[in-house]
C-alpha cells in the first residue's frame, strides 16, 4: 500500500471488510436464529438480551435477518457492479482502441444512457422483466455500465500511445492480442478501483429499489425491503425501521473507506486525501 | 377551457358572496378528514364498487333506500314506502316529496327511473346488482315500479346500493359520443346526498361540503365539511393521525390499529367485520388441480400465526361466511394437522420438490403477511412457496389468465349486501371466473355449488336458507378451492371526540358522514 | 455561443428520441394489460376489448409507436389510464410540487455544501472541520429512504416539530395557483400563514434529499478551495499583509468555482433521481409519486412523459451549467464548447 501507514479508521474499515466477508460467506456461522422460522408469541419484540435488534413482524430475529441479508444486499450489489464493469470495459477498450468514428459513435451512445434519469430507467427495466433479484440486478447494471465505459476508454486513449503499444503494433501484433495483453491488463487497476468504490454506491441503489418494491420479494431478507415493510410497523417497532438502516450506512461506510485505503486516488495529494489534516501554508 | 375560466368566476363569485353576505345564521365549519390508502379513479356512482370510491358516492349520492346507519338491515330513504306483490316479482316504490339534487333538479318518478337505468347501461360493477330486473318504470309522478325476472328476498338491499344520479346533469353533459356523460361523472357529481362536491385535487384528496338544500335538517355535531384524502403510505396516514390533521383512517392493518390506539386523543372504533380472508388456490394449474394436494395445503396451513399476526383482533373462521351473519357459523373451523398433511401429499404422489407462486398484495401488513405463513407452511412439506407482491391493480389481470396465473393468492371476501349468497356466488359460482372478470381466481367449476347458490335468494323461508348456505360451505370446505384463513374484527383508529360508524356492507371503509357525529 | 446551443438542442433531439424509443420498447413489454385496468375491474370481456382498441393498443406495435411519435410532435403525451385525463394536465399539476421540492433542495444543497466546503478549507483544524469531516463520510452513506424515514420518527413523530408528508396543511387552502409552487403563491397572495405552513413542509423533504449528497458538493468544494489556498498567489497576498477573508472572497472563491459548478450541475439530476424516493416516502404530490404509481399500475403514458421531463431537465441544467463558464471564467470563451 505504496508503504503508508495506515490510521486506526482506515483499520476498522478494512475490519469492517473483513466481517462483512464473513457474514456474506458463511452467515450461519453468525446468526444465532433461522431469518425465515416465524415465532409469533415474540412478534414485534423489542432489542433485548434475547434478541439484540429486536424482531418483527413474524416474530424473527431481526440480527439474524441483517446478516442474512447481507447476501441479497452485498452480493446483488457485487453483480450489479462486475457486470457492469465487464460490459463497460470491453465495450470502453473496443471505443477507445477503435477510434475515429467508431469511438465517437459508441461514446455517444454512452452519453445517452448517461442522460438518463438513473432511477426511472432502472425502475422501468426492472418492471419489465418482472420482480425478483435477477430483474434488480440487471437493471442496475443497465444504468451502471456506462460510467465504466467511459472511465475504460479514457485508460485507453492514454495507454494506447505508450512505445510498448506502438512497438507491438509494429511488429503485426494482431488487435485482438495488443488489446486483451497489453491494454486491458494496463486499465485493470484503475476498473479494481472503481468496483471497490462503486460497491458502496450500488447498495444504495439497489437497497432504494427493493425499498420501491423492485427487487426481491417477501419474506427475503433485505435490507431495502426490510425498511420499506418496517414502515407498517413504524408505530409499535421503531428498531425495525431503524436496524436495516444502520446495517446499510455501516457496510456502505466500510466499503468506501476500504475502498479509499486498497486504492488510494492518485490524483489527490495525499494530505487532502485524509480528512481534516493538511496544514495550512 | 372554457368550462375552466367558468368554474374559476364561479368560485370568486361564490368567494366574493361569502364575503359580502356573512351568514348569521351559519354554524362554525365542522371538518371531518377521512384518510385512505387509495384513491378511486372515478366519481361515478355507476362505475365505483370499492371502498375508495364508495367513500365518496355514500355521502354525495343516495339511493331509493339505505342500509340503517349502525345496522346491516335495509330502511326507507328516497322512497318513503313499498309494497311487494304476492309472487315476489313486482315492487311499488312511493317517491319522497320535496328532494332536490344538488344541481336543482327534482327527484321524480322518472328521475329515479332514469338514474337506474343509467347505472345499468354504463354496465360496470353496480350493474350487476341489477342482473334480476325485468323492467323499471314510473307509474306515477312519484311512483316507481320494478318488475324482477325471478323473486329475490334480498331486493331491497341491493336497491340500497344503487345510487340515483341527477337526470338534468345526465342531459346537460352527455355527448353523442357519450350519451351517458360518463365523462362529466368521472370527475364531477350531481346526486342528491347531504354534501355535495367543492372539488378533486387528483392524488390527493376530495373536499366535500354540506348541501344546503338537503331535504333532512342538518343534525348538531354532523360534519358540514368533508376531506377525503389519499395517503398511498399508511405510516404517514398514522402520523396525521396523530397530529391530528386526520380525524379518522380506512384501510389500516391490526398493527397500525394497535399503534394508535397508544396516541393521546385517538380510539379504536370496533365492529364486526363481515369479512373472511381467503388463501386462493387456483384449481386450473397442477399440481392444485389435485383435490388431495389442496386438502394437504390445507391441514398445513398455520391458521393459529395469521390469527396471532392480528394481536386479538382476529378469530378463526368458522365457514366461509363471515359468524355474525345468519349462515356463518358452520361449524368448519379450519385446523393444522401436519401428519395428515403429508399423508394427503403422499397419497396424492407428491414427495416434495415442488414450487408453487404465491401473488400478494403490496402494502397492507396482513397481505404479506399471509405468503410469509404460506411459505413457512409448506416448507414443512417440502414445497417451495416464492412470493410476489404487486399493487392492487395488477393483481386481477394477473389471475385472469387460466393456466399462467400464480398458484396461490389472497383475497378480503366481503359482504357487500345483505344477500350472504353473493359472497359465495363472487368467489365459487362458475359465472365469475378470472377470465370473465370476476373473482372466482380457484378457477373452481361445481354444477352443484352453482345452481344451490342461485337458489338461495328464491328461499323466503330462513332457515332453508341457512341449511343451504351450510351445505355448500361443506361441499367448498371438501373440494378445497380456497383456504379461509381469518376473520377480523374492525378495530379502526379515530380521534376520541368522533363518533362514527364505518359501513362494513361497504367494503368497511366507507363513512357516512350525515351520521357522523363529533363531541 | 449560438452555434453551441444549435449543436446543444440538435444533440437534445437524440438523446429525446433515442429515449423514447428505448421507453417505449420497455414499456410495451411489461407483461401487464392497460386496457383491463383502464375498463375496470368487473369489465366484461367484450368492454375491455373495446377499451383496446380507443386506446389503440390492439395495433401492431409499430404502428403505436408512430402514433406515439406523432402526438408527441403535436405536444400530446397521451391519456393516463389512472387519472383518466391528459397527461399533460396531470404534469401541469404535479410538476410544480416536484419544482418546488428540487429548487429547494438544490438552493439549500448548494449553500450548506459550498458554504461547509469552504469553512472546512479555510480553517481545517477546527472542531467545525471535524464534524464537517464526519458528515460527509457518514452522509454519502445513508440512503435517501431511510434518512426520509428516521427525519419523520424523530423530528416528525417523536418530536412534532415539524409535518411528515403533504405540500400544505389541510385546513389551509392552496393559494391562488400563480406558478404553482406554493412558497412562491403564498407570498404573491399576502398568505404568510401559507407561506410558512409551506416552508415547514418542504422542510423533512429537503432535508432527507440534500443529506445523501451534502458530502459531494463540500468535499470537493474543499478540495478545491485548499488547493487553490495552497497556491503561490495567495501565499503572497498573505505575505503581504492582506487580510484572511479578503484573499478568501477576492482570490480563492472565484478560482475554486469552476468544478465546483459542473460537480453542481451533475448532482442536480441526483437530486431529481432521488425526489421519487423522497416524494414516495413524503407522499409529495410531485411527478416523483406520479411516476411511481404510474409504475405500479403500469400507466405507459405517464412514465414516457415522466422519463423525458426528468431527461429534459438534467440536460437544461447542464448546458445551462456549460454556459455559466464563461462569464466566471473569462479564460474560457464559448467557443471551447
Amino acid at each position: 500500500m505504496n508503504g503508508r501507514r495506515l490510521r486506526p479508521a482506515d483499520w476498522a474499515a478494512l475490519l469492517c471488510l473483513l466481517v462483512l466477508g464473513v457474514v456474506v460467506a458463511v452467515p450461519q456461522w453468525v446468526a444465532p436464529r433461522d431469518p425465515l422460522a416465524l415465532a409469533m408469541g415474540d412478534r414485534l419484540h423489542p432489542p433485548s438480551a434475547r434478541y439484540w435488534l429486536g424482531t418483527d413482524e413474524g416474530g424473527r430475529d431481526l440480527f439474524s435477518r441483517i446478516v442474512y441479508g447481507a447476501r441479497y444486499s452485498v452480493g446483488m450489489a457485487l453483480a450489479v457492479v462486475l457486470a457492469a464493469a465487464v460490459v463497460g470495459s470491453v465495450y470502453g477498450v473496443v471505443a477507445g482502441y477503435a477510434g475515429g468514428v467508431v469511438d465517437t459513435v459508441l461514446m455517444r451512445v454512452v452519453d445517452i444512457f448517461l442522460a438518463f434519469p438513473y432511477l426511472i430507467l432502472a425502475m422501468a427495466i426492472a418492471s419489465a422483466l418482472g420482480r425478483g433479484a435477477a430483474s434488480a440486478v440487471v437493471a442496475l447494471a443497465v444504468v451502471w455500465w456506462p460510467s465504466f465505459a467511459r472511465m475504460v476508454r479514457g485508460q485507453v486513449l492514454s495507454v494506447r500511445e505508450h512505445q510498448y503499444v506502438e512497438a507491438a503494433r509494429a511488429l503485426g501484433a494482431p488487435d485482438a492480442l495488443i488489446l486483451f495483453r497489453h491494454i486491458l491488463p494496463q486499465c485493470l487497476p484503475a476498473v479494481g478501483a472503481r468496483v471497490t468504490l462503486d460497491l458502496g454506491y450500488a447498495i444504495l441503489a439497489l437497497t432504494g429499489l427493493s425499498f420501491l418494491g423492485l427487487g426481491v420479494q417477501n419474506p427475503t431478507p433485505e435490507w431495502g425491503l426490510m425498511v420499506a415493510t418496517s414502515r407498517m410497523f413504524v408505530f409499535r417497532a421503531w428498531w425495525y425501521a431503524v436496524m436495516p438502516g444502520v446495517a446499510i450506512v455501516l457496510t456502505v461506510l466500510a466499503l468506501t473507506s476500504a475502498g479509499q485505503v486498497l486504492f488510494p486516488d492518485p490524483t489527490r495529494p495525499r494530505s487532502l486525501r485524509r480528512g481534516g489534516r493538511s496544514r495550512r501554508s | 377551457m372554457r368550462a375552466v375560466v367558468g368554474s374559476v368566476l364561479g368560485i370568486c363569485a361564490a368567494v366574493a358572496v361569502a364575503a359580502v353576505r356573512p351568514d348569521a345564521s351559519a354554524q362554525p365549519a365542522l371538518r371531518a378528514v377521512l384518510s385512505n390508502i387509495a384513491e378511486t379513479h372515478t366519481l361515478d356512482p355507476a362505475v365505483a364498487f370499492s371502498s375508495d370510491g364508495l367513500e365518496f358516492v355514500r355521502n354525495v349520492y343516495e339511493g331509493l333506500l339505505e342500509i340503517k346507519p349502525r345496522t346491516v338491515e335495509v330502511g326507507p330513504l328516497l322512497a318513503t314506502r313499498w309494497s311487494v306483490s304476492p309472487d315476489g316479482l313486482t315492487y311499488r316504490f312511493t317517491l319522497r316529496q320535496g328532494v332536490r339534487f344538488h344541481d336543482g333538479a327534482a327527484l321524480t318518478a322518472q328521475a329515479a327511473k332514469t338514474g337506474l337505468e343509467r347505472i345499468q347501461q354504463v354496465n360496470q360493477g353496480p350493474a350487476s346488482l341489477m342482473s334480476n330486473i325485468q323492467s323499471i318504470q314510473a307509474t306515477g309522478p312519484s311512483e316507481l315500479t320494478v318488475r324482477l325476472k325471478e323473486p329475490d328476498v334480498y331486493f331491497l338491499g341491493r336497491l340500497a346500493k344503487l345510487p340515483l344520479v341527477s337526470p338534468q346533469a345526465l342531459a346537460q353533459h352527455r355527448t353523442p359520443a357519450d350519451p351517458l356523460a360518463k365523462e362529466w361523472f368521472a370527475t364531477h357529481a350531481a346526486g342528491t346526498g347531504p354534501y355535495r362536491l367543492v372539488r378533486w385535487i387528483k392524488n390527493n384528496r376530495i373536499e366535500l361540503e354540506q348541501f344546503p338544500g338537503y331535504w333532512r335538517p342538518w343534525p348538531a355535531g354532523a360534519p358540514t365539511t368533508v376531506i377525503l384524502r389519499v395517503d398511498p403510505d399508511v405510516s404517514t396516514a398514522l402520523q396525521l393521525l396523530q397530529r391530528g390533521e386526520v380525524d379518522m383512517l380506512g384501510a389500516v392493518g391490526p398493527d397500525e390499529s394497535l399503534a394508535a390506539e397508544k396516541m393521546p386523543g385517538v380510539k379504536l372504533v370496533k365492529q364486526p367485520m363481515l369479512e373472511v380472508k381467503h388463501v386462493i388456490l387456483n384449481m386450473s394449474r397442477p399440481p392444485l388441480n389435485d383435490t388431495r394436494v389442496r386438502q394437504a395445503i390445507k391441514y398445513a396451513f398455520d391458521y393459529q400465526a395469521m390469527v396471532d399476526f392480528f394481536s386479538g383482533l382476529a378469530r378463526l373462521p368458522e365457514g366461509r361466511i363471515p359468524s355474525a351473519v345468519p349462515g356463518g357459523k358452520a361449524g368448519l373451523t379450519p385446523r393444522q394437522d401436519l401428519a395428515r398433511a403429508r399423508q394427503l401429499l403422499a397419497e396424492a404422489g407428491l414427495s416434495g420438490g415442488v414450487e408453487l407462486e404465491y401473488l400478494g398484495l403490496k402494502g397492507l401488513s396482513y397481505f404479506e403477511f399471509a405468503g410469509t405463513v404460506l411459505e413457512r407452511s409448506l416448507a414443512a412439506l417440502g414445497i417451495r412457496v416464492t412470493q410476489t407482491l404487486v399493487p392492487w391493480p395488477q393483481m386481477p389481470p394477473l389471475m385472469a389468465k387460466e393456466r399462467q396465473a400464480p398458484h396461490m393468492s389472497f383475497l378480503n371476501m366481503s359482504m357487500f349486501t345483505p344477500d350472504p349468497s353473493d359472497m359465495l356466488r363472487t368467489a365459487y359460482h362458475s359465472a365469475n371466473l378470472a377470465t370473465r372478470g370476476g373473482y372466482n381466481w380457484s378457477y373452481y367449476q361445481n354444477p352443484e355449488v352453482d345452481r344451490l347458490i342461485d337458489s338461495v335468494k328464491r328461499l323466503t323461508d330462513e332457515q332453508a336458507r341457512v341449511e343451504t348456505l351450510v351445505r355448500i360451505q361443506r361441499i367448498l370446505d371438501d373440494d378445497v378451492p380456497t383456504l379461509v384463513v381469518v376473520e377480523p374484527i374492525l378495530a379502526q383508529p379515530v380521534r376520541a371526540q368522533w363518533d362514527v360508524w364505518y359501513e362494513t356492507l361497504d367494503y368497511n371503509y366507507v363513512v357516512r358522514f350525515f351520521y357522523a357525529r363529533k363531541r | 455561443m449560438g452555434r453551441f446551443l444549435v449543436r446543444r438542442l440538435g444533440w437534445f433531439v437524440v438523446v429525446a428520441f433515442s429515449i423514447v424509443t428505448l421507453t417505449f420498447v420497455i414499456s410495451r413489454v411489461i407483461p401487464a394489460d392497460p386496457a383491463r385496468l383502464a375498463a375496470g375491474l368487473n369489465a366484461e370481456p367484450a368492454q375491455v376489448e373495446e377499451v383496446r382498441r380507443l386506446m389503440g393498443l390492439d395495433q401492431p406495435l409499430a404502428r403505436q409507436y408512430v402514433a406515439y411519435l406523432r402526438g408527441l410532435l403535436r405536444g400530446d403525451l397521451g391519456r393516463s389510464v389512472q387519472s383518466r385525463q391528459p397527461v399533460l394536465d396531470d404534469l401541469r399539476m404535479f410538476l410544480p410540487a416536484t419544482i418546488e421540492l428540487v429548487v429547494a433542495a438544490f438552493a439549500v444543497y448548494v449553500v450548506l455544501g459550498v458554504g461547509l466546503g469552504v469553512l472546512w478549507a479555510a480553517w481545517p483544524d477546527s472542531w467545525a472541520a471535524r464534524a464537517i469531516h464526519l458528515l460527509t463520510v457518514g452522509g454519502v452513506a445513508v440512503p435517501v429512504f431511510w434518512a426520509g424515514l428516521v427525519l419523520q420518527l424523530v423530528l416528525g413523530t417523536r418530536l412534532g416539530w415539524l409535518p411528515v408528508a403533504g405540500r400544505l396543511s389541510p385546513d389551509l387552502a392552496p393559494p391562488p395557483t400563480v406558478t404553482g409552487l406554493y412558497t412562491v403563491d403564498a407570498l404573491l397572495a399576502g398568505r404568510w400563514d401559507v407561506w410558512v405552513d409551506a416552508v415547514r413542509h418542504l422542510a423533512l423533504p429537503v432535508a432527507a434529499a440534500v443529506f445523501g449528497v451534502l458530502s459531494v458538493a463540500t468535499r470537493l468544494t474543499r478540495d478545491s478551495v485548499a488547493a487553490e489556498l495552497g497556491r503561490e498567489y495567495v501565499r503572497t497576498a498573505r505575505s503581504k499583509g492582506v487580510p484572511d477573508g479578503r484573499v478568501l472572497v477576492r482570490h480563492v472563491l472565484p478560482n475554486a468555482f469552476n468544478p465546483v459548478l459542473t460537480m453542481l450541475g451533475l448532482q442536480f439530476g441526483w437530486l431529481l433521481a432521488n425526489s421519487i424516493l423522497v416524494e414516495v416516502v413524503f407522499s409529495w404530490p410531485g411527478i416523483g409519486l406520479y411516476a411511481f404509481t404510474s409504475f405500479q399500475t403500469f400507466d405507459y403514458n405517464p412514465i414516457m412523459a415522466v422519463t423525458l421531463v426528468g431527461t429534459g431537465t438534467f440536460f437544461l441544467v447542464n448546458t445551462a451549467v456549460d454556459l455559466l463558464y464563461p462569464l466566471l471564467d473569462p479564460r474560457i470563451t464559448s467557443s471551447h464548447l
